[in-house]
Formats: C-alpha cells, structure tokens, sequence
C-alpha cells in the first residue's frame, strides 16, 4: 500500500462529505477539442424578428433632423434646427424658467448636479453663492469665458475647479434663461437675466482671452446683490 | 511550496499531463491575482454598501446611522470619496486584478506554452496591487480627479499602467511563442482586450488628468466617455467573452453552438459597441450628426449581442439541458454570466434610442448598466471561472458544494432584482424629471424614486453576501490546503529519516512507521 492512500495518513480535513469530488460534473475537463461547432444551423424566425425590430428603432435615431451641419449642436427638442415636428412642440413655452432649466439639465447638471448642490471639494454649490445670486455681469463672465480654480465660495474651497466657457456652445439667449433658472432655484431668490443683458457682457469681455480666476471676477464687482435687483 | 512528495496528487489537477505542467507553471501568479482580486471584491463591495446607504434617509435602516454620522463628521467618509473609492476597487481592484490572473490562465493554456518568467508576472501583480491601495489613499486623502473612473491620483495611475505594461509584455511573448496549430477563439478577445487596456487608460490618463486639452470641458466630456465606454467595451466584455468561449464547451462538452458566426460576432462587436460612449452625449453641446451617427452605430450592437448571445447562451442552455440544472455547480456561473452579457447589451439597445436615452440618462438605469456590465457579465463569469481554476492550480478541492450553491443564489437573486428594482426606478425617477414645471427638481424626482433606490440597497447586500461566502469558502480552503501540505511535508519528512527495517513484510513495512510518525505529529 502506498503511503498517499493509507487513510490513516490523511488528515481528517481531506475527507469532507460536501466537498466537491473529482469526478463531479464540473471538474470534467473536455480534452481541447474543436471549440467550435462547424454546424451550418438556421437561426430561429423570431431572432430574425427581434433583429428587424432593433434595426427599425435604431434607425428612428435619424428622424428630426432636416439638416445636419457644423454648427448644429445636439440639444434635443427645441435645439435650433431641429425638425418643425419637435420644435412646434416647445414653441408655445416662452418662460425663461422653463427654458433654463432645459439648459440646465442638459449641460450643468452633470457637475452642478440638478439639486444646484454641486459636488464638495470640486464643484462648488449654486445655492445661495454670492456667484449666482450677486452681480449679473460677473456671473455672466464665467459662465461665457469660464473659470478656473482656486475659488473659495461660502468657506468651501475648490482647488482645481474648472469651468469651461460656454459662449461658443450656448447663444446669448440661452445664457440668459439658465442665468435666471439658477438665480431663482433652490431658494436663491435673485431678479431675472435679459438676453440684452448677456450680449453687452459678451461684448464687455470678449477681449478676456482666458478663463477668470476669483481675484479677477472680484474686480468686475464685490460681492453683493445686483444694482437692477431691488429685492 | 512545491508539491509534496508523499500526496502526489488528490486528482483535482487536469487529467491532460501537458495542461496540468502549464497549471502548475502558472500557479503562483495566477493565484496572487485572484486572491488579491478576492480581497478587493471584498473592500470595495463594503464600500459600495456604505456609498448605497448614504444615498437615502438614515432612518431606514437603523445600522446605517454610523455610516451617516461618520458621513457628516469626517470628510474622508462622504459619499464623494466613498462612490469613487468603492467603484474604482471594484473595477481595478476586483475585476482587473482577476481578469489579468484569467488571461494567464487562459493565453498560457490555448498557447500550450508554460510560463516562462513567472517571476516577472509576480513583479507586475505586486506593483500594480501597490498602485491600487495608492490610489485608495490618494482619494480618501482627497487626491481624486473628478473624471469617472479615473479617480485615481497621477501617482497611482502611473504606477498601475506601468506594471500592467510589464505583465503585457509577458503576454505578448507568450502569445509569440505559441505551439503552432493552437488556435482558440477566446485568444482573439484576449489580445483584443489586452491592447485596448493600455491604450484606453493611458490615453485617458494622459488627455483627462495629465495634460488636458486647453480650454475646453466640451471635449473632456467626450473623452471621457470614450474612456468609461471603452473601459466595458473593449476591456470587460472581450476578457469575459474570452472566459465564456474558452469555460463554456471545456466544461459542457459542447461545441460551441453556430461555431461559423464567431467571427462575425468578433468584428461587429469591435467595430459598433465603442460607440456606445455616444450614450452620455445626447443632448450635449455636440454637433448634432456626430451624436446622431453615433447613436445608430451603437444601435447596430444588435448584430454583435444577438450572435455572441446565440454561441454562448445557445450552448449554455444545450448544456443544462443535456446535464440538467444542477448537473454542475460552478456551470451555471457561467450560463448567468452569458444571460447577463445579452440583457447588458439589450440595456445599450435601449440607451441608443434618442428618445429613451433622453428619458434615462441622468436615473438610476446607468447604475443598473454599471451592475449588467460589472456584476451580472464580468463578475459571475469571473466567480465560475475561479472556481474551476482553483482546485487546477491547488490540486485541492472546494470545501462545501452547499456553500457554492448559496453564492450562485444569492447572487442569481441579487442580480435579477437589482435590475427589476433600478430599472423601474429609472422609468420613475426620469418621468419625473422630464415633467415641464420648473418647481420639480431632481431632488423631487429622487423622492419618487426613493422606495427603489432603498430596494436597489437591500439587492446589492444580497450579492454582497454571496461574495462574503465565497470570499469566506476561499479562506476556509487556502487555510485546509496549506494545513494539509504542512503536514504532509513534515510526515514525509519524519517517514524519510525512519531507519529502514529489511525484515519486514515488503508492502506493509512502511505502514506502522508513518502511524506513529503521524502519532508524533499529533503530539
């Protein structure tokens, strides 16, 4: 008898009633056989079926468009060129809030989030930011040449926070309605942005090459609320 | 530890010779890989749970007010560094680290080949474990870029693409040097996978952290959607495809079903399912026909998954039906695995639809692709695959079948409801969103979400359970095998400087010596 197989010599851990035995089905090891089943099977109708139905919506993706061109930015329903169906569809709705939180959504909320709150250490919070709720031409200076860190905003600091400008993605119209969205949001309570307003500040700052930084903006004007606000 | 001398083999090593000398070639590597995977799986699943429960009131659960309280008293411990900490172990550190140990696994075997420097596998595996646990104090230190996925630190990042270049480099050779006429079709989503990792994370560490592109948070946005697309894409699903051909007819016995199409399914999927990173553009300052091309190409992963999904889950199901369903119990891992690689692809489907994309994009339903992709595909391949390697590298067995089987249900349940829960959840939650009165805010949403999101908790503490079984069942077997190899060495050991006795009848001699050798033991 050999050693390995006097059970004497096995310890009792070795001999476990539920532990998997060689022979189970899944310690079978098929020798490297061909993998591949050279077959020439049919695939069944309703794959073919399931097939079609995916091809039909993906190309639903094409529909809505009547041009497409360099300047057409993807901005869903109610974007500039979409077709005549979905833009009849938003053309009643003319209130700024309505329309700014449609910007909003689509191109802020992936950093400030939809709750405005932002994200602690890196983007700061839109709620009650002196930022937001002050100055409107300064407000206006970042968000169309953009800003960079560090900022320091109600205590919290944000070392590396960096806005990208929005003037050559967004129009003046579309500034102004997020402007006043988030002026008059989650308890922010600051008066309302006219496109007018958006476009002499795009003119005032056009020469501003460069993102601003906090001490630059600080220059545009201190914090405080706006001169037009008489809240 | 070499193989000891007195217990040649309990019969769990491969029955084919050659095989079991690449296996044992490969042991150590390919075991340092898994169990550090194991140990990441486990932090980072605690993580998640922690990140999950801060995501809803406290009072829901009464335990979770300690993760809150720590939550609201020290930063380290918000849900900021909490939700990159938890996903970025899950995604380098669990699913990574054992993918890289499959691919030795799995290149050295279809190659035929042996390890040939196993020494600079193990250099790679140590530096990049270094890297990740650099990279976990880096974000909890506050260290982290804010792009998905790549919280990582520079440091860590570097670190971790360095050492994976090293284990790449062995990769390479040992595909070079394969035996002539070993052709496998999981080698091709092997190499497709092992190209891209370097290319996608270095170029997403380079254009997103290192040197971003001047002025412009448009493109980072663009990028980084190719990056985290890319990262599902062309790194998880081709290493989880790689297992599912490669495990799937080793096990069943079975060809792989409509075995003339693998090709097709290869191509298209490399070609269209990248394409998916247009999903997080639509609706973004992009040229609008970029976003529409995008959108149709990733469509098209109809081709890819309807293909993949008959080879695999085609064979699969031919296997339960010819064994029945417990006729194993690692097996249906891997069937749920392939389930989970169609339902993740048909989740993509529906995102590539504008108008469904426009629903769903800022829900719930991109947490439940992250659980198709990460969980439901990639990780219960993974676990099968474990469980057949295991017992290979270790000549050992798993201690309790009963344990394996629980896994496979908590996990099977975990799943199954994770997506019930968020997908209905995000059909809820972007409803709401999507409502024209500018009083509704995504907090409101989230509110009318709220009874999901806790559902979606208690679901991913199912699957944690599982993996703390397997995780515990791991243990249990290292610690038997190492106890057992311990004394068995010592036995043989003690049974080597018996003075030798000619008398004796010639087979029975060695028999009273090694009974009380072990008496000796015992004492």
């Amino acid at each position: 008898m050999k050693h390995h197989e006097n059970p004497d010599l096995l310890p009792p851990e070795i001999v476990h009633t539920d532990a998997l035995k060689p022979g189970a089905p899944d310690f079978v090891e098929t020798p490297d056989i061909e993998p591949l089943s050279q077959d020439r099977e049919p695939f069944p109708v309703w794959l073919y079926l399931i097939c079609g139905f995916a091809l039909f919506m993906t190309g639903s993706s094409f529909t809505g468009f009547e041009i497409f061109g360099q300047g057409l930015y993807d901005q869903g329903p109610g974007g500039p060129a979409l077709a005549s169906g979905s833009s009849t569809q938003t053309a009643e709705v003319t209130d700024p809030l309505v329309l700014g939180k449609k910007v909003y959504n689509n191109n802020c909320a992936n950093c400030h989030h939809a709750d405005g709150m932002g994200q602690p250490g890196t983007y700061p919070s839109l709620v009650n930011s002196p930022f937001v709720v002050g100055n409107k031409d300064r407000l206006a200076a970042i968000l169309l040449q953009g800003l960079a860190g560090p900022l320091t905003v109600n205590g919290g600091t944000y070392g590396s926070a960096v806005m990208p400008a929005w003037k050559s993605s967004l129009t003046p119209d579309k500034i102004a309605n997020v402007m006043t969205y988030i002026r008059a949001s989650w308890g922010n309570k600051a008066n309302s942005v006219t496109e007018d307003e958006v476009t002499k500040a795009s003119a005032k700052f056009a020469s501003h090459a460069n993102a601003f930084t906090q001490a630059e903006l600080l220059q545009i004007a201190p914090d405080g609320p706006d001169p037009s606000d008489k809240k | 530890m070499a193989t000891s001398p007195t217990i040649a083999t309990q019969g769990y090593t491969s029955t084919d010779p050659e095989l079991a000398a690449i296996d044992a070639s490969v042991r150590w590597p390919v075991m340092a890989c898994f169990l550090t995977a194991v140990h990441w799986m486990v932090v980072g699943t605690f993580f998640l749970v922690y990140a999950s429960s801060l995501a809803h009131p406290q009072d829901t659960f009464p335990i979770l007010g300690l993760f809150v309280s720590l939550s609201d008293n020290f930063s380290m411990f918000t849900y900021g560094r909490i939700w990159p900490a938890a996903v970025d172990t899950l995604v380098y550190g669990w699913a990574t680290t054992g993918g890289l140990g499959l691919a030795i696994w799995i290149l050295a075997r279809t190659c035929r080949t042996p390890v040939r420097s196993p020494a600079t596998l193990m250099t790679a595996i140590v530096f990049w474990n270094l890297g990740i646990a650099t990279g976990l104090i880096g974000i909890f230190l506050g260290d982290s870029n804010s792009v998905e996925l790549l919280e990582f630190p520079a440091y860590a990042a570097w670190t971790l693409w360095l050492s994976y270049v090293l284990f790449a480099v062995w990769a390479v050779v040992t595909w070079l040097g394969r035996r002539p006429g070993h052709d496998h079709v999981a080698q091709s989503w092997l190499l497709v996978a092992l190209f891209s990792f370097p290319w996608l994370f270095g170029g997403g560490s380079v254009l997103l952290d290192g040197k971003p592109l001047a002025g412009s948070g448009v493109i980072q946005e663009l990028i980084s959607a190719w990056y985290v697309h890319g990262l599902y894409t062309l790194w998880f699903a081709p290493l989880g495809l790689a297992l599912l051909y490669y495990l799937i007819p080793k096990m069943s016995g079975l060809p792989i079903r409509y075995g003339t199409k693998t090709q097709a399914a290869f191509w298209t999927w490399i070609i269209f399912a990248p394409w998916t990173a247009v999903h997080d553009l639509v609706g973004g300052p992009f040229p609008a026909e970029t976003v529409t091309t995008g959108l149709v190409l990733s469509g098209l992963i109809f081709l890819p998954v309807a293909l993949i999904g008959m080879n695999l889950v085609g064979t699969a199901f031919a296997a339960e039906e010819k064994h029945g369903h417990h006729g194993g119990i690692v097996f249906p891992f891997l069937t749920l695995s392939a389930v989970c690689f169609v339902l993740a692809g048909i989740a993509e489907q529906i995102l590539s639809i504008r108008s469904a994309n426009e629903l769903l994009r800022f829900t719930m339903f991109r947490e439940c692709n992250f659980f198709l992709w990460l969980y439901g595909f990639f990780s219960f391949g993974l676990f099968g695959a474990i469980y057949y390697i295991v017992p290979r590298l270790l000549d050992f067995s798993w201690r309790s079948s009963a344990l394996i089987r629980a896994h496979y249900y908590f996990s099977l349940y975990g799943i199954l409801l994770v997506i019930a829960m968020v997908g209905f959840g995000s059909v809820v939650q972007g409803e709401t969103l999507e409502s024209p009165d500018p009083l509704v805010t995504i907090t409101i949403a989230d509110q009318n979400a709220l009874n999901f999101h806790i559902a979606s908790t208690v679901c991913i503490s199912l699957i944690a359970i599982g993996s703390g079984i397997f995780a515990l069942h791991l243990g249990w077997m290292l610690l038997n095998c190492i106890n057992i190899r311990v004394r068995a060495n010592r036995l043989a050991s003690e049974i080597l400087h018996e003075p030798y006795e000619p008398e004796g009848p010639a087979g029975a001699s060695p028999a009273p010596g090694t009974a009380a050798a072990k008496k000796e033991v015992a004492a």
